[in-house]
């Protein structure tokens, strides 16, 4: 996933985060049950329940889609403001970065 | 020589005075291609009146995690919305054990070949990824293990260092159980698929294990290559357990039989003419071709097995199966029910096919005295000998609410 400056409220003070994008860690498997996903960390052998929205998320980090496709998307679908998406999203991939789920490349 | 297998799909068979709970049990876990299955459990559905009994039903035959998706995609909105977010809690709790079985499977099979173990697994999580194609669609309980019988001792010694504590409660010829203490897993361990008692095979197999090492596939589980049982195999020791589990309240389960038609559906280089080659050598083609034939009955799936002879003894075997299995679909089973001996009797009399396989079997009463003593003691209830129900810990943690 590509993560811009533009509108980044979370990246805007880390300087240009234009090309910057996040993918799913090697170590990560994804298991989906309905609209929901569990992701297994075969390093920890944690598991994580990503919810409907979560699972929504995790799709647009395996294709690699930008912060501002990502944010319109969460829009449309859960009628929110762009502020309320874009803050979500970040705090989301910020603490899935941080558990090791999702890398930067 | 592959003879290979076709799907008939819905065939009249479902069309039948079966109540409609039964029919939809039996259409949900059945796997035909097309709108032909999505519109049998539409129209098994609608029939449908008390909806809890139905999903008590299908949780005793261990199918929810197999049901849930195709029963909310067919007709989600027909189901009460109790019934479907208690199948997708069962569907999720059961997918996060069977993720934590697995990667156990692979820390053992690590240990294993470390030590110079081979260690093959069977059943469980690979029966689930190469049959369902997912470890998700699949409940399974426990750890199916094989190694060669000189090899056991040092198998059970790595699973004790592991942390594991034996719980076997009969003193078994062919496995030994083991259960972690801290954790929900449960692995047992074997060397051979059926009892082998004073030199007398008691069931109906004498399997060849060293030939079954020869024939010995991997399966990716968790993106790792397991090494498992063959087709041909795995079909054989499904069937296998007919003749060990027919003593069981429940069985046969829905889901055994799933696991049967999936292996049959999706194992297209399956050599039906080895399998029979097979199950004549050691004893067992009746019930192979009993339980091929109940799992084509049940689920409408045309199976080449080679054109051979059906004895009666056989035709009598498929049938009961199936009579037991749609009884055991009619309603929810009471907990203390058992099989009753006439019936257990007939069974493993006719299963076997060799008049020494006959003989064995009834010249077993120290085995017949330990499974009624075992039997005495769990309807009972007593449980001193059971392990302490262990700490389930948690290790899920939910990101996003």
């Amino acid at each position: 996933m590509k993560r811009d400056s533009e509108g980044d409220s979370q990246g805007d003070s880390q300087g240009d985060y234009q090309e910057m994008a996040y993918a799913p860690a090697p170590n990560i498997i994804k298991q989906i049950v309905d609209d929901e996903a569990l992701l297994l960390d075969t390093d920890n052998q944690q598991i994580h329940h990503l919810n409907e929205a979560a699972v929504v998320l995790w799709e647009h980090c395996e294709k690699g889609s930008s912060i501002d496709k990502v944010v319109s998307d969460f829009i449309q679908i859960y009628d929110v403001d762009e502020q309320t998406a874009r803050r979500d999203i970040m705090h989301t991939l910020a603490s899935w970065e941080q558990l090791g789920l999702i890398k930067l490349i | 020589m592959n003879a290979g297998t076709r799907t008939t799909g819905h065939s009249g068979r479902y069309r039948n005075p079966w109540p409609a709970g039964t029919r939809l049990l039996l259409a949900a876990a059945a796997d035909w291609p097309g709108h032909r299955q999505t519109e049998a459990i539409a129209a098994a559905a609608a029939d449908v009146e008390d909806w809890a009994g139905w999903l008590r039903i299908a949780s005793q035959q261990k199918v929810v995690p197999l049901l849930y998706p195709k029963l909310k995609a067919a007709c989600g909105e027909r189901v009460p919305e109790p019934v479907l977010a208690a199948m997708k809690r069962t569907s999720m709790a059961s997918t996060q054990h069977n993720l934590m079985l697995a990667t156990e499977l692979l820390a053992l099979l690590r240990e294993a070949s470390a030590a110079r173990v081979p260690m093959l697994c069977f059943k469980g999580p690979v029966l689930a990824a190469s049959a369902y194609g997912n470890l998700a669609s699949r409940e399974f309980g426990d750890l199916d293990l094989l190694v060669r019988a000189a090899d056991a001792p040092r198998a059970a010694a790595l699973l004790t260092e592991r942390g594991y504590r034996e719980s076997t409660r009969l003193n078994l010829s062919w496995e030994r159980t083991f259960a972690h203490p801290d954790r929900d897993i449960e692995v047992d361990l074997h060397w051979a698929f059926a009892p082998t008692e004073a030199g007398l095979h008691t069931a109906s197999f004498r399997y060849d294990i060293e030939g079954l090492w020869n024939r010995v596939r991997t399966i990716p589980v968790l993106r790792q290559d397991v090494p498992t049982l063959g087709p041909e195999d795995t079909l054989i020791a499904l069937c296998q357990n007919a003749t060990k589990d027919f003593f069981r309240t429940t069985w046969p389960s829905l889901s055994w039989f799933c696991d049967l038609s999936q292996v049959i559906r999706t194992e297209p280089d399956m050599d039906w003419y080895q399998i029979d080659h097979l199950a004549s050598r050691h004893g067992c083609r009746r019930i192979v071709h009993a339980c091929v034939d109940a799992a084509a009955e049940l689920f409408c799936l045309a199976v080449d097995l080679p054109p051979t002879r059906r004895d009666r003894s056989t035709r009598l075997l498929a049938s009961d199966l199936c009579h037991r299995m749609l009884a055991n679909l009619r309603a929810p089973l009471p907990a203390a029910a058992d099989l009753p001996l006439r019936d257990r009797l007939r069974f493993h009399w006719l299963a076997r096919e060799r008049w020494q396989d006959r003989a064995a079997h009834l010249l077993r009463p120290r085995l017949l005295l330990r499974a009624y003593r075992y039997q005495r003691r769990t309807a009972s209830g007593i449980a001193e000998s059971d392990p302490p129900e262990p700490d389930r810990r948690r290790t899920d943690r939910t990101l996003t609410r």
